[in-house]
């Protein structure tokens, strides 16, 4: 027995000061009413236990699920990036200068001869018809 | 188990035995079990779960991507593609649509044969080739190397399974051999100690600044299923790679085209050993450096060293008459002559042990400083410099970058030689006056006309505009040092004075340009030699810059041991002119507004300024 039980059973018992005369009136009280489970405890630990597995093993599935997807994204990303790049690719193959001079060179482009400028003092330079295109590619 | 009936303690002890034999090999069989769990998940428990992860991780490598190359505007000079090498296992294509021996689709064929029928025109090859590859008991058979990616992909949906792939990175220079001397070319990649791939560079900017250019590779382990699939939750590791740093070049990819188009033109035309054009602002930002001949950077089977060198720096040469112009500018500078200072030159002059001689014949000629300069009279330029001490000179030319290194830091890049005062032998002291007992590369011999277009103001030449981090933050590359080396005053007095040279008694009139004044000068020069250990040939240059009057760019084209011509105004002359026109139009320079200089070339009213000479000076030799 601990101690603090030991000290209230020796306690004196306290007299509640009332009159001698005036006994308490013992009445009966009817119980509060206890709101009663419509399951039996049991069934419901089972019930809750089973809603927690099927919602751990929702997640899970979830989960799983998007790391399916995040696969299937990451191999579509590979293949657009992979088209990215061998259109960059193209693109500087393309603008480098010496493929956009024969380009022109095919479409019967010459390079400007002595270019006139215009300015305050008038025409700057002598215009000169450019030459015919010959087959003298300037490689 | 038990029975309702109690049994009488006399009766057969069978049962009661059996209960124990029962009980026992139960027991028995327990223990063995509980044996077996306890070692397993007690002694090897670590051993297995160990084994199993390694089953399921993956470990890929993240690669990095080797910082690219671009010109002044972003135009790709150098950039890393990736590219796949298909390998195939022939003992696993051996079994290509069979099971147990029975064919599976009736489409395909079997086997080696069948796998090729698919594989080859995707591929693009000759399908018994192929299959003979794909014929074997090996597991390594290489089918096609650098393909592109989205052929790969292609190959990977036939779902043939034996065929892999290994990923490769190529380096694609898309200017090609415009700029290859320059960019450099990136040689095959090697595997270092640790088992990383090491990009190996054979030259120009690509060896330059390997440690900026080089990314380096990351890694990723993680656990994954069947399917290929992470495993979620499950352990990872990254190592998150690091890509290179792109270089962002001073160059104007146009202009080092147009440049280079136009030396290799003439380098085939008059069979000249090698070629080099050199544009570059007055600031000395290189906009172009071309170097012929070059190399195709996408046929690199008969490389040889000479193609890789950027002559533009890794060729020194005895510079012969544009030199002139630093002893003119120390003879301004220092105040022994004006631009109408009278010289009386004659046809012949004897100094030390050596009679020197101009480029041609001539009796007693009467000419300012303008006009011996315009003239390239070497007797005149010596009638000039010796008023000065050797001290004098050599100071000015170390001052104008001659003889030290750029600070471009350009793989094989030579500084040239000048020699000092006291180490002259013979008839030096007189030579390095018009250019010869000294060399200098091609850059050198341009920055001395940018400084004079810089007022007198030497900057340093760059060819590195700014770097860019992998996040993309670009770093802006600090300006050259500047240095002045000429007053204003003597900067403007050359640019006048060298507008004569285009001029119609000058040495180089096919580079006057119509529209805009030009300054320049000619070269013509002894070649040195280095095979044959004497000199031999010519170096023919014309080094000019434009316009005269409010200078912007400065173009010096070098031609090496030219055969069919070989004097700088007719043979540099053309390629200045071409090159310069060109490059005026393309920086949007406005053409002059100022009247030619004019300046007196002659005095006395000689009638004989009157005849026109088309050729450049060749200098003497230097007793060496």
């Amino acid at each position: 027995m601990s101690q603090p039980l030991i000290a209230a059973r020796n306690a004196p018992v306290r007299q509640l000061k009332t009159s001698a005369e005036a006994r308490p009136e013992l009445q009966v009280v009817t119980p509060p009413v206890v709101r009663r489970l419509r399951l039996p405890l049991p069934v419901a630990c089972v019930l809750l236990l089973t809603l927690g597995l099927l919602g751990l093993l929702m997640t899970n599935i979830a989960i799983a699920g998007d790391a399916y997807e995040i696969t299937d994204l990451q191999v579509q990303s590979q293949r657009l990036s992979n088209e990215q790049q061998a259109v960059a690719e193209s693109l500087a193959q393309q603008s480098s200068p010496e493929q956009l001079a024969r380009r022109a060179q095919q479409l019967g482009m010459v390079a400007a001869p002595d270019p006139v400028h215009l300015s305050e003092h008038g025409v700057v330079g002598k215009a000169t018809p450019a030459p015919s295109p010959t087959a003298s590619a300037a490689r | 188990m038990s029975r309702r009936r109690p049994q009488p303690a006399d009766q057969n002890p069978r049962p009661d035995m059996r209960m124990r034999v029962y009980t026992l090999g139960v027991l028995g069989g327990l223990t063995v079990l509980g044996g077996r769990l306890v070692q397993l998940q007690g002694a090897d428990a670590n051993a297995l779960a160990d084994r199993a992860l390694e089953q399921r991780t993956s470990e890929t490598t993240l690669y990095a991507k080797r910082g690219d190359i671009l010109d002044d505007e972003g135009v790709v000079l150098a950039t890393s593609v990736e590219r796949r090498d298909v390998i195939a296992d022939p003992r696993t294509i051996s079994g290509f649509n069979l099971r147990n021996g029975k064919q599976l689709e009736e489409r395909y064929g079997t086997g080696p044969a069948g796998a090729a029928a698919l594989l080859a025109p995707v591929l693009g090859i000759d399908e018994e080739t192929l299959t003979a590859k794909l014929t074997g008991t090996n597991r390594y058979a290489k089918v096609a190397v650098g393909i592109t990616p989205e052929l790969w992909q292609q190959v990977s949906d036939l779902g043939i399974a034996g065929i892999t792939s290994v990923r490769q990175t190529q380096r694609i220079y898309p200017t090609g051999a415009a700029s290859s001397t320059l960019v450099g070319i990136l040689g095959t990649a090697e595997t270092d100690a640790h088992g990383n791939t090491v990009d190996k560079p054979l030259s120009g900017l690509e060896s330059a600044d390997q440690h900026l250019l080089q990314g380096r590779n990351g890694l990723m382990r993680y656990e994954r299923s069947l399917g290929g699939q992470e495993i979620p939750l499950g352990n990872r590791e990254t190592t998150e790679p690091v890509d290179g740093t792109s270089l962002h070049l001073t160059i104007d990819s146009d202009l080092q085209w147009k440049a280079q188009s136009a030396i290799a033109a003439k380098v085939a035309e008059t069979g000249a050993r090698s070629g080099t054009v050199v544009i570059m602002d007055k600031e000395q930002r290189l906009l172009a450096l071309a170097s012929a001949p070059s190399i195709d950077p996408t046929n690199l089977a008969h490389l040889t060293n000479a193609q890789l060198q950027n002559t533009a720096l890794t060729e020194s040469f005895e510079p012969g008459s544009t030199a002139k112009v630093v002893t003119m500018a120390a003879a301004l500078e220092e105040g022994v002559d004006t631009a109408a200072s009278r010289f009386t030159v004659p046809g012949e002059l004897k100094r030390s042990d050596k009679t020197f001689h101009d480029s041609h014949e001539h009796g007693d000629e009467r000419l300012t400083l303008a006009g011996v300069l315009a003239q390239s009279s070497n007797i005149g330029t010596i009638l000039a410099g010796e008023k000065m001490t050797a001290e004098v000179l050599y100071r000015y030319q170390r001052a104008f970058g001659f003889g030290s290194r750029t600070t471009l830091e350009f793989p094989g890049e030579t500084g040239g030689i000048v020699a000092k005062p006291e180490d002259y032998s013979g008839t030096q002291r007189y030579t390095v006056m018009f250019g010869q007992g000294l060399s200098v590369n091609a850059v050198q011999a341009a920055s001395v006309f940018a400084t004079i277009a810089n007022d007198g103001v030497r900057t340093e030449p760059t060819l590195i505009a700014g770097t860019s981090d992998p996040q993309g933050n670009y770093t802006a590359e600090p300006a050259g040092e500047t240095t002045r080396v000429v007053s204003a005053a003597t900067a403007k007095t050359l640019r006048d004075m060298m507008q004569a040279v285009v001029g119609e008694s000058g040495t180089a009139a096919d580079a006057a340009i119509p529209g805009y004044l030009v300054a320049g000068k000619t070269g013509t020069a002894n070649r040195y030699d280095s095979d044959l250990g004497r000199y031999s040939g010519y170096t023919a240059s014309f080094i000019g810059l434009a316009p005269a009057d409010e200078p912007e760019l400065v173009v010096a084209v070098i031609l090496q041991d030219p055969k069919t011509n070989y004097y700088g105004g007719s043979a540099a002359g053309p390629v200045f002119k071409d090159v310069m026109t060109y490059a005026l139009a393309r920086r949007g320079v406005a053409p002059s507004s100022q009247p030619p200089a004019d300046l007196p070339l002659t005095w006395g009213g000689d009638a004989e300024a009157e005849q026109e000479i088309t050729t450049g000076a060749v200098g003497d030799t230097a007793g060496q």
